[in-house]
């Protein structure tokens, strides 16, 4: 019962987004797709003789670096929703959501699930890009459904780190702000080059980061593999920084009463 | 009488120390309208968030329907319907389908929110909008929606918080009659409000808050008779025996003009404006004096508010308890 209800509302709330979506297709949909696709063009290009270092495991860049500028559609024009609730809570429609019978996280769910939804086909057309200039892609499309699964999960852990943002400050600027965060997330982790490649504390940093794991999953659907160790921690981490970030969020949200 | 709202000693102070609420008590019983008058920046608002589970007060309780508003804010935010002073709409949505997505989120099944939507649309004059995206609508209109989408779930408690400001005066007119309504069908209303005027035409009772205290209570008419005067001017035929007048006038300060225009002003005797003129003009008789012209003017709640208002107070004045009928 709760459950069901806690679906419904967050059903209604992704419709409404998803509305919202469509009636600013630029900000929704070309954002998470522009900047990888370039970057797919571009490092390709730049960065064609990084694979002649010794140990460069892949024969052209872009079959290193594809998936990641497929992830990276995950985080290019983050915080579109968040936005949307700065700017609901500046209305006063955030107070009569609060009015309502409905839990705060089905505010927050309906949302993320739209975040998730509006960088798929971003993904799936730089993924193809990636494969037309030139990765190598033996995953099949089972292999696509699974590394689209995990653009949408970090899709969906990037944007809760939004909500905080969004909801700590209540300034419909701050996500806008936050948007360049994902160099250095995309630096610091196996997207650009293999860790055999990075100097030791890059390699450090990279190992820590989420990111880099869920990019190993994704890397391994691409080459059609299945390691079940390489899945099961980029599922781990990327679903752990998901349910941390969200439990931030909808603290956060909860601190708004109490700030009042 | 059932008690809808009741009130008790509710303080509340913001950070960085500004105090919006200083003790303020009252209690609106089921069924009435009960106006909440004061300026910009009284603590009308905050009241309104406080009751309505939107904000915590400092000290002091509220109960709303029997239901404590801290302890019990989801069984209170069930029975209350509420209309903050911007109507909070998404302009990109059509009437119907924000009607539509409300009653979703109670809980309502599909079709009886859809004809529920439709029902409100009907109510409020909406229905020839109801597919034209409320960006479209105009003040008067968005204010009528938002006060539908308050009525939704039937709520048995109404807050209006400034509900017809920015209104033109038919719009305005229009609302209260749809304010009345909800009263007429059991709600109890709980409406704030700067004009006066609205508060005369459609609260039973009201309350005047002045910097998060409560300075009067009672109907709209205590409320001028208290505070206002009334004043009588009487043309006499014959001027010349004005001593007649004091045994009549009595204590009353009053002014003779020279064309022997006779100013009495009267301040609260219990009786209204027009029977204490009546004395008057029977005593005049008595004693031989002719009145050939009368006029009469109460005071309006407009005057008894700003006498109000602008009476010096010490700080530690306390503030009123505004108790049920």
């Amino acid at each position: 019962m709760v459950w069901s209800k806690l679906a419904s509302d967050s059903w209604l709330i992704f419709r409404r987004s998803l509305r919202e979506g469509f009636r600013n297709p630029a900000l929704a949909f070309l954002f998470p797709l522009l900047p990888p696709l370039m970057g797919a063009v571009l490092f390709s290009q730049i960065f064609q003789k990084v694979v002649n270092l010794p140990g460069f495991p892949t024969d052209n860049y872009i079959s290193w670096v594809g998936i990641g500028v497929v992830l990276l559609t995950a985080m290019s024009g983050a915080g579109f929703t968040a936005t949307g609730l700065v700017l609901d809570s500046e209305s006063g429609y955030l107070d009569r959501m609060r009015l309502l019978p409905i839990r705060s996280t089905a505010v927050l769910l309906g949302r993320l699930a739209f975040e998730a939804v509006r960088v798929l086909p971003a993904a799936a057309i730089v993924l193809v890009a990636a494969v037309a200039l030139g990765a190598d892609y033996d995953g099949g499309v089972l292999g696509a459904v699974a590394i689209l699964g995990l653009v949408a999960l970090w899709a969906m852990g990037w944007n809760s780190l939004f909500y905080v943002v969004a909801l700590r400050t209540l300034n419909a600027q701050a996500p806008l702000a936050l948007q360049p965060m994902f160099w250095p997330v995309f630096f610091f982790s196996t997207a650009m080059v293999p860790d055999e490649v990075m100097p030791d504390w890059i390699e450090t940093v990279a190992s820590f980061s989420p990111f880099t794991h869920i990019l190993e999953a994704a890397r391994m659907f691409m080459a059609g593999g299945l390691d079940w160790g390489v899945l099961a921690l980029g599922l781990t981490v990327g679903i752990g920084f998901l349910v941390a970030m969200q439990l931030f969020a909808v603290r956060s949200l909860a601190a708004l009463v109490q700030r009042d | 009488m059932k008690i809808a709202i009741d009130a008790r000693e509710i303080e509340k102070a913001y950070r960085g120390g500004v105090r919006a609420l200083n003790g303020v008590s009252f209690q609106v019983g089921a069924g009435e309208i009960f106006g909440y008058l004061g300026s910009n920046g009284s603590g009308k608002t905050t009241t309104v968030r406080i009751l309505t589970t939107l904000s915590r007060p400092t000290a002091g309780r509220a109960t709303v329907g029997g239901y404590d508003v801290i302890q019990d804010a989801d069984s209170v935010r069930r029975m209350i319907g509420v209309t903050m002073q911007d109507a909070a709409l998404d302009g990109h949505m059509t009437a119907l389908q924000h009607l539509e997505f409300v009653s979703g989120l109670w809980g309502i099944e599909r079709n009886q929110g859809r004809r529920r939507s439709g029902e409100l649309l009907e109510t409020f004059g909406l229905a020839p909008a109801a597919r034209r995206v409320i960006s479209s609508y105009s003040g008067g209109m968005r204010r009528r929606l938002d006060i539908a989408t308050a009525l939704v779930a039937h709520p048995q408690v109404i807050f209006l918080d400034e509900p017809t400001t920015g209104l033109d005066p038919q719009n305005r007119r229009a609302l209260w009659g749809e304010i009345r309504a909800l009263r007429e069908n059991g709600a109890t209303v709980f409406l704030t409000t700067q004009y006066l005027e609205e508060a005369d035409e459609l609260a039973d009772r009201l309350a005047v808050i002045e910097r998060g205290k409560i300075v009067a209570c009672g109907t709209p008419h205590e409320l001028k008779a208290a505070s206002g005067r009334t004043v009588v001017n009487f043309r006499l035929a014959d001027t010349r025996n004005l001593n007649a007048l004091r045994p009549v006038i009595g204590g009353a300060p009053f002014e003779i003009g020279a064309d022997g225009l006779v100013r009495v002003e009267l301040h609260d005797n219990g009786v209204s404006g027009s029977s204490a003129a009546l004395g008057l003009l029977a005593g005049f008789r008595d004693r031989g004096l002719e009145v050939i012209g009368l006029s009469v003017s109460e005071p309006t709640l407009e005057e008894a508010f700003l006498q109000l208002i602008g009476r010096p107070r010490p700080a530690n004045t306390p503030s009123l308890v505004c108790g049920p009928r």
